[in-house]
């Protein structure tokens, strides 16, 4: 391979798009010639290429154990994901990756979980959620909390109601404001903590949204008497090369695609900007 | 390490034998009084009296800008790398060049991921430095290790003795350089190697000691210095980037896709400045450095910070001083650790 | 590989650069030594000034306009578009038998070269028609006031004068926007030197600059009580002290010797006799006008007050004038003197004479102009439009013949700085396409016109700038295309020191040309780097964050708080800002004077301003021409009668 391959992106197909929320698209990019595709772990994110526009990350919002697509979950904000919003299927994107660590599932075995998100903080936690769920036996009681601005705002709507039925684990909802069909709590995410049951000990919890929505579940979950050390977050960046060579995810003396995107809030104490 | 000796005069007759393996690169004078590191011409001469280029070498293994692939087709694309590069050859090479340069090869080629555009353009490079006889108004190198003599981090070192230079051979390839026209070359006499000790000894008197160099790192390391004092710092810049593009060291870049038709696009890769508001600001608007205080903070943190010298076996800064020259608001590396210096007293 | 030197394109102080050339592309830019402007340093815009020009929106290709849609055609076809186009113009009679030749009008942008600007007014002539440069009317403002007041295009010949000076004085200048100002400015405060600022807001505090918040509109005053200080303390020269154009500046001042409302920091006879004394305490104290002060209200006649202020403090030389872009300057030194009308009135269908065709070269007229939907009006009836650009701009819609020009970095021209040093540009690489010179494009209109005499190259023409102005003597400038690629030249100038009765002008609000403009324009995308991402997030901030600042008392009576989004509805249009609140603010301004405020305010954090306020509907510039509606009292000096009305509702 020639000298430039650490940034020359694997080509892939988009073979099924689905339309998570209004600004939302979920892609399913065929998998078959990624060697990784079965490999990578939940946590782990990827440069995914509009060729014309740039590039930008995401990260993987399904479980390595469900391989059959490498699936990307993305909101239209910026200049790429406009111009990936305007691909349709059979369309060609690029793909590095994965890269970043991963959330400490090992760790995790045992242990009950908490999965608290928010709004588009709900792709990374699936990747594990599903994770989990494939290897049930490995886990504890697995609660998920979810909180979106509004019903449209969810996303995975579909798994959303199969994890409502489902007994592998208990999903708990709620929206900022209900529309006429919503018959749901409403309220902030934060609230659906308070009153649970948890033996702190042997909880670890998993959270991902808005810095805002982060602060006040961090309380909570603080509050309920877990460490620093078994809170675990995502932390997000401007990303460019995915491989610690660029410099824009310098947070301290780590790189964020590197030694992250996946923190502990003990490690984030350390880390000089927070936000 | 084995010495010799070459003219002055036989010095373009060996760039142009390295001609054949190498493209030769060599300072040039340009207009405005400048120095650049340009493509050496045969017959040309070459320049000796010169403190330093403008901008360092490293634009030569990492340039300012180039192609990382070509893109045909938007949709359907099809992707081109470049050609690859003939091995450079590069005379007149500063010693704190040469330590950037093995700097930012380690950097790029460091944590698993070996970043081939710039290393082995390094590794593959013969690298001719010239040792330097005087300090420039601007220059530090002898507080961080950087000069002006090497003892290693050169193919082969020319020291200037007048009319003729002692070559100090510190590779294989630069061995095998010499062998190249070794005609010109002759083995150096016991006085040409006390000549050049002594001068060395010499010449190092002359660079002015900055005791400060030491304590600065500390201090920024262990974020002595307050928020607020970085703030009122940070009044000065002017936000140009010009320290981060002049230093040999820096190595923040951007990707992007460059426009090349409506149907074609080129990715490349261009210089960025860590101290550029937008480098940090993500697509939602979120900037968690949006004020240039805390840019500067970082910055300094990530020259001087012993936690990234750990990383790299050494701290950041070469001691070069092109830094002092091209900053606007006068907040280049050694006025700032003065200050930081100063406030930590 | 190749280094070629040229000047930067992006203000009117023109560092010296170096252009590395790779394989026919320009890949980076640095910074040459020993220029005594850029002293071996560039700012954000030099450089990252290379990018540009690769831009998607490069023009490469000439256009007509064919059943309403621009179409690519060759030079050739669209040379022959515009000269037929040109001879049923030249064809028409008018009654009286004179050619239609007033009928033709050439507007140049400010980074159109010397020598192509030459060209541009060598092909009026001859068509009978007329060159003229945009409205860039902070530099014009600046060179009539100079020219009336020092009977020369130039005060401060080089920054030296910011280098030397321990006093420095500063009227509305946006440093964000001329760093190399910034730059001398900073070391001034190191050294000690003070710094006093006039200016309509005070900006964030910024360290060492004693900051005197002037209210919009009220700037005239500022000139008056510095004069009538340098007389109370007996500093005026005995030649100039008794001469009548002083008589009532040497009378006790009545009215203003109130202080002016302000409720900080106000310019009292007291604090103005102060400054005084300590300006000329020093041998070499120095001002810097800027474009803040040159766009303001009856700026022509508050800045020959303060120039003549200058002369009577002895500092007329030390005068530095930071507003103009690329060749600002050298456009206002080569082609005639113009009248202030703005070019919507100039355009305008009616009267003897109107224009039938149209070329805009290099610049973005609609863009700029505070009226475009009158300019747009008036562009879609004139029969022939010409665009002349290196980039798309908003006038492409309007346009019925295009064509692309080349780059700084691609032309061997000259420019002139506002320090009157003329710079060389050199062509580092060929023009993309179809494009090249203004000259070129003007030579081949010309020559199918039965043009003679068209001069071969570029030193030809500068030559020819001798007859355009005096100080373009030939003998000097030959130097600018020899040898010596590095070489400048500054222009020679004899003057003479007039005292000038000023006078307010009567037309209608001049437009306002806004160098601001460089951070976007002429170039839709920008820079890459960190730099300019800077560059989106300041057009969504002109959408979404542009600001209007308030009292809090002001917020809470108009049902705000700080950060909520208001609309601001007034007779001239409407604008939907966010409320912030300032406590440094007066209560009870006017609406349409805090968003004026707001018009004009700095950003406190990265190197750039903002120009705030084009979140819709209204631009800033409309804002400022609405306050020139101020009427001058009986004395000549500005003061605000009724604030226009308008107000302020929760979106």
């Amino acid at each position: 391979m020639s000298a430039s391959s650490l940034y020359q992106p694997h080509l892939c197909q988009i073979v099924r798009i689905e339309d998570e929320t209004p600004d939302t698209r979920t892609f399913f990019l065929a998998a078959d010639n990624v060697a990784w595709r079965k490999d990578y772990r939940p946590g782990q994110f990827v440069e995914l290429s509009a060729f014309g526009a740039g590039e930008a990350p995401f990260c993987l919002a399904q479980s390595p154990t469900r391989a059959a697509f490498i699936e990307v979950t993305v909101r239209r904000v910026g200049w790429v994901t406009n111009q990936l919003h305007a691909y349709e299927p059979g369309d060609v994107v690029g793909l590095r990756g994965p890269f970043g660590n991963c959330f400490p599932f090992e760790r995790a075995k045992g242990k009950n979980l908490i999965f608290v998100g928010g709004g588009i903080g709900l792709p990374p936690l699936r990747s594990l959620i599903n994770y989990v769920l494939d290897r049930r036996g490995d886990y504890g009681d697995v609660h998920v909390l979810y909180g979106a601005r509004t019903p449209a705002d969810r996303v995975y709507k579909k798994e959303l109601a199969e994890w409502a039925h489902s007994d592998q684990l208990t999903l708990l909802e709620t929206v900022d404001r209900g529309d006429g069909g919503w018959t749901g709590p409403v309220g902030v995410v934060t609230e659906l903590l308070k009153g649970m049951k948890v033996d702190a000990s042997s909880t670890i919890a998993f959270t991902c949204g808005p810095p805002i929505m982060l602060k006040f579940v961090v309380r909570e979950l603080v509050n309920l008497g877990l460490p620093n050390k078994n809170i675990v977050t995502t932390l997000e960046r401007y990303m460019k090369c995915g491989i610690g060579k660029c410099g824009h995810c310098c947070v301290g003396h780590q790189y964020v695609c590197m030694d992250g995107p996946v923190y502990n809030f003990e490690q984030i104490r350390f880390l000089p900007e927070h936000a | 390490m084995e010495q010799a000796v070459i003219s002055k005069a036989d010095v373009p007759p060996f760039l142009d034998a390295l001609g054949n393996e190498y493209t030769v690169f060599a300072p040039r004078k340009v207009g405005g009084g400048d120095v650049v590191f340009d493509r050496w011409q045969a017959g040309e001469d070459i320049v000796f009296d010169f403190v330093n280029t403008l901008l360092p070498p490293k634009s030569l293994f990492f340039p300012t800008r180039e192609t990382l692939f070509h893109i045909d087709g938007l949709r359907r694309p099809t992707l081109t790398a470049p050609p690859e590069s003939e091995p450079l050859a590069i005379f007149g090479l500063r010693s704190c060049d040469a330590t950037g340069l093995g700097f930012l090869n380690r950097f790029f080629g460091q944590r698993g991921f070996d970043d081939k555009t710039v290393t082995s353009r390094v590794r593959d490079a013969l690298k001719m430095t010239l040792a330097c006889h005087a300090p420039g108004p601007d220059c530090f190198c002898v507080c961080c290790e950087g000069g002006p003599f090497l003892a290693s981090g050169f193919d082969l070192q020319f020291t200037d003795l007048g009319d003729r230079l002692l070559v100090d051979v510190g590779t294989p390839r630069g061995a095998a350089a010499i062998e190249k026209a070794p005609a010109r070359f002759a083995e150096a006499t016991a006085g040409d190697r006390d000549t050049k000790k002594r001068l060395a000894a010499r010449v190092d008197a002359t660079f002015q000691r900055r005791s400060y160099i030491a304590g600065g790192m500390k201090a920024v390391s262990l974020g002595k210095i307050a928020d607020e004092v970085w703030q009122v710092w940070a009044e000065d810049c002017q936000g140009c980037g010009g320290c981060c593009f002049v230093c040999p060291t820096c190595s923040c870049f951007t990707v992007t896709d460059a426009w090349r038709g409506d149907d074609a696009a080129e990715r490349e890769r261009s210089w960025d400045a860590c101290l550029y508001a937008g480098f940090t600001r993500e697509a939602s608007g979120h900037n968690p450095r949006v004020a240039r205080g805390e840019r500067l903070k970082r910055r300094f943190f990530h020259k001087m910070g012993c936690q990234y010298a750990e990383l790299m076996g050494r701290h950041g800064c070469v001691g070069c001083g092109r830094c002092v020259g091209v900053c606007m608001g006068g907040l280049d590396i050694s006025t700032l650790l003065t200050r930081i210096h100063d406030e930590c007293k | 590989m190749g280094f070629h030197l040229s000047t930067c394109p992006y203000c009117s102080f023109g560092c010296r650069l170096l252009l590395h050339v790779e394989n026919g592309r320009l890949v980076g830019s640095h910074p040459s030594s020993g220029h005594p402007v850029g002293n071996g340093s560039l700012c954000m815009r030099g450089w990252n000034c290379v990018e540009a020009p690769y831009d998607r929106s490069r023009l490469t290709a000439a256009r007509v306009r064919r059943r309403g849609c621009l179409t690519a055609v060759s030079a050739d076809a669209a040379v022959e578009e515009i000269v037929t186009r040109l001879s049923t113009l030249r064809s028409a009679a008018l009654p009286g038998g004179s050619r239609a030749g007033g009928q033709v009008l050439f507007v140049l942008g400010p980074a159109v070269a010397n020598e192509d600007v030459l060209a541009a007014r060598r092909l009026a002539e001859s068509l009978g028609g007329q060159a003229c440069s945009a409205e860039i009317a902070g530099a014009r403002v600046a060179r009539d006031a100079l020219r009336a007041v020092l009977g020369r295009g130039y005060s401060a010949r080089t920054l030296d004068v910011l280098s030397q000076a321990q006093v420095i004085w500063l009227f509305g200048v946006d440093v964000d926007n001329y760093p190399q100002v910034a730059s001398r400015l900073v070391h001034a405060r190191r050294r000690g030197a003070t710094l006093v600022e006039f200016d309509i807001r005070a900006t964030s505090p910024r360290p060492g600059v004693r900051s005197i918040p002037i209210p919009a509109g009220r700037f005239g005053v500022v000139p008056l009580l510095l004069q009538q200080a340098a007389f109370d303390l007996d500093v005026v020269p005995p030649r100039l002290r008794n001469l009548p154009q002083f008589a009532s500046v040497a009378k006790p001042f009545v009215p203003g010797r109130t202080p002016l409302p302000l409720g900080h920091d106000s310019l009292t006879d007291d604090l103005a006799r102060e400054l005084v004394r300590a300006f000329v305490a020093v041998p070499n104290a120095a001002i810097v006008i800027g474009d803040r002060w040159l766009d303001s209200a009856n700026a022509e006649e508050h800045t020959i007050q303060l120039l003549q202020a200058m002369v009577l403090l002895g500092a007329e030389d030390r005068v530095v004038m930071a507003t103009g872009e690329a060749n600002s300057w050298g456009a206002m030194d080569l082609l005639p003197a113009q009248g202030r009308s703005p070019l919507v009135d100039l355009l305008s269908p009616d009267g003897p004479d109107p224009i039938r065709a149209l070329f805009i070269v290099g610049d973005d007229l609609i863009r700029r102009t505070p009226r475009p939907d009158a300019l747009a009006n008036r562009l879609s009836k004139i029969e022939t439009v010409v665009l002349m650009d290196r980039f798309e701009t908003d006038c492409l819609p309007f346009a019925d013949v295009v064509m692309p020009c080349a780059a700084f970095a691609e032309q061997d021209s000259s420019v002139t700085n506002c320090l009157g040093m003329v710079q060389r540009w050199h062509e580092a690489v060929k023009p993309p396409g179809d494009a090249r010179t203004e000259r070129e494009w003007f030579g081949a209109i010309g020559r199918r016109l039965g043009l003679t005499g068209w001069p071969a190259g570029a030193a030809e023409w500068l030559r020819a700038a001798a007859s355009a102005n005096a100080a373009y003597s030939s003998r000097f400038l030959d130097a600018l295309y020899g040898d010596d690629p590095g070489s400048s030249v500054l222009l020679e100038e004899r003057g003479l020191i007039t005292f000038v009765e000023p006078t307010v002008p009567s037309v209608a609000p001049r437009a306002v040309g806004y160098p601001l403009q460089l951070h976007f324009r002429p170039h839709p995308a920008f820079w890459s780097t960190g730099a300019l991402s800077e560059r989106e997030h300041l057009l969504r901030r002109e959408a979404t964050e542009s600001c209007i600042w308030l009292s809090p008392g002001d917020l809470q009576r108009n049902r705000l708080r700080d950060g909520s989004v208001a609309r601001v509805v007034t007779p001239y249009g409407e604008v939907v800002l966010t409320a912030r609140s300032d406590p440094s603010l007066t209560e009870g301004f006017s609406v349409v004077t805090a968003l004026a405020r707001s018009c004009v305010t700095s950003r406190p954090d990265a190197g750039t301003a903002a120009i705030a306020a084009d979140g819709g509907q209204m631009r800033g510039e409309t804002v400022l021409s609405v306050l020139r509606d101020f009427h001058p009292d009986a004395d000549g000096r500005a003061i605000a009668t009724e604030p226009v009305p308008g107000r302020i509702e929760q979106v």
